[in-house]
């Protein structure tokens, strides 16, 4: 049992590790077509990590709504349609630097998760829409700071969206 | 003795570990998959020979009705050089048409081939199955983008708005016949099919007919055949590739047929009922599946192909509407195979 358990932490790990991996490489890629890839596995680790705490079903939902469907439109939106961002010079330090701002933003909602960690054998129960409430209510500033995250990604997708057209078809 | 148990135990693997093996690579899996393509091939161009009054293969093995020529382009395929062209993405290229084969022959631990023969038992093995054939379309764009050629840049566009056109009336046939069966396991659905002795294209056909007819979209058959299109843009994302892996992308959508059409056997065909034997049930459910292959690919002989527009009109005007309304039927039919 004990090391079924190590292996669902395990599996976790992995899971979030894609996900982190999956961002960076989506921002970081050159061409669109590399970006959609790290996309896929990004995506393909929130279903990971969703079916690990137990909704299955979300997951599965995910896996065929936002890869099957949303990132087929984005690749081909993107491909045909020619708007690439234009290949910017590599620069560690400002990669480094939104890590960093990234990490101070988020900071709060780790610190509330070390103050109330949850066991890893309620891994794979689930939590009923009401205790998620709860939790978020119990962190006015973690669900704060969550919107200001989804905000600013809005944003640099906006920012994004705007950037001149590249040659078409890459 | 069971053969899976006593497989089991000679290797020193759990059960379970090794049903998910099994599945995905000899039955209902690549194993099955091989000699259901060098037949279905085999039949296809036969077909389509005796529509247009001609012989077909027949050099190959003449007293077999040049049966084994697909074989014979299978080892040709093998031993062929892999050009990769000077301007195409040399991983991309090489790695995804391998990637998509492998993704596509994944959905075989979740569709059981038979009473008791599956990778993975699942109360959502319905939708994970599709979830994860699902995922193929985005390795063919790849494809279509790494080869850089024109002609597989319009192929690999032409996929994305195949794949979301016929993937959305695909969900929502699927869905609503879960929603009669109140399940999304294959085996429960097939369960109640065979506890209520409907089967579901009896009780819903509007699903079935819906389900059967994206199924033709999502996997590039006539009258559907757009991504390839071989008078129009050569082989659509296929066009650069050689060797054998050409031959990996010309199974990839019998591949997906097959799994499709094996979905269809479970949902709407009463799977394997009335057999509870493994080996019976596997063979009636395999039996079924061919003959719907085999009807999918006679359509090539009949049918000539429609332009994208009228395609992508049709679907989303016409039978995703009608999916809707397959709904409603499923509401009300599900009295039928609710447990009393």
């Amino acid at each position: 049992m004990a090391s079924g358990q190590a292996l669902l932490d395990v599996a976790l790990v992995a899971s979030l590790a894609a996900v982190a991996a999956g961002g960076v490489g989506a921002v970081v890629a050159r061409k669109a077509v590399h970006m959609i890839a790290w996309l896929v596995i990004m995506s393909l680790g929130v279903a990971s990590v969703l079916a690990l705490m137990g909704y299955g079903y979300i997951a599965v939902f995910h896996v065929v709504v936002y890869i099957g469907t949303s990132v087929t439109l984005l690749a081909i939106v993107v491909m045909l349609v020619g708007c690439s961002v234009e290949p910017r010079a590599w620069r560690p330090g400002r990669l480094l630097l939104a890590l960093m701002a990234a990490a101070a933003l988020e900071a709060p909602l780790l610190f509330y998760a070390l103050e109330n960690p949850v066991p890893s054998t309620r891994l794979g129960t689930g939590v009923s829409l009401g205790e998620a409430a709860r939790q978020l209510l119990d962190c006015w500033l973690c669900t704060v700071l969550m919107v200001i995250t989804v905000a600013t990604v809005l944003i640099e997708a906006l920012a994004i969206a705007r950037g001149s057209p590249g040659p078409a078809g890459e | 003795m069971d053969p899976l148990a006593w497989l089991a135990s000679a290797l020193g693997l759990p059960r379970w570990a090794l049903r998910a093996v099994a599945a995905p690579l000899v039955y209902p899996g690549l194993l099955t998959f091989m000699a259901v393509a060098l037949f279905v091939i085999w039949a296809e161009r036969k077909m389509a020979a005796r529509v247009q009054m001609r012989v077909g293969p027949l050099y190959v093995s003449r007293r077999l009705g040049g049966a084994l020529q697909l074989l014979a382009d299978g080892i040709r395929f093998a031993f062929q050089e892999i050009i990769v062209p000077v301007g195409a993405e040399k991983w991309s290229f090489i790695l995804s048409p391998i990637l998509a084969f492998t993704v596509a022959s994944l959905a075989f631990t979740m569709v059981p081939g038979g009473p008791g023969v599956y990778g993975f038992r699942s109360s959502l093995s319905l939708i994970a199955a599709y979830a994860i054939l699902s995922l193929v379309p985005i390795l063919v764009i790849i494809m279509g983008w790494a080869s850089n050629n024109k002609f597989t840049y319009i192929g690999a566009g032409r996929e994305a708005l195949v794949a979301v056109t016929g993937e959305a009336t695909l969900l929502a046939s699927m869905l609503a016949a879960a929603m009669m069966y109140g399940s999304m396991d294959f085996v429960s659905i097939v369960e109640e099919q065979a506890r209520s002795h409907v089967p579901g294209i009896v009780a819903n056909p509007v699903a079935a007919l819906l389900f059967f007819i994206a199924a033709l979209l999502v996997t590039d058959r006539v009258p559907f055949d757009l991504v390839m299109g071989e008078q129009e843009i050569v082989q659509g994302p296929y066009t650069e590739y050689t060797g054998i892996l050409y031959a990996l992308v010309m199974a990839l959508d019998y591949l997906k047929l097959y799994v499709l059409m094996l979905m269809f056997t479970h949902l709407f065909l009463a799977g394997w009922a009335p057999f509870s034997d493994p080996l019976l049930g596997s063979v009636w459910v395999f039996a079924k599946t061919l003959a719907l292959m085999l009807f999918a690919v006679f359509l090539r002989s009949v049918y000539g192909r429609m332009r994208l527009d009228q395609v992508a009109s049709m679907f989303w005007s016409r039978l995703f509407p009608l999916a809707l309304t397959a709904f409603a039927l499923s509401a009300l039919i599900h009295p039928v195979y609710a447990q009393p």
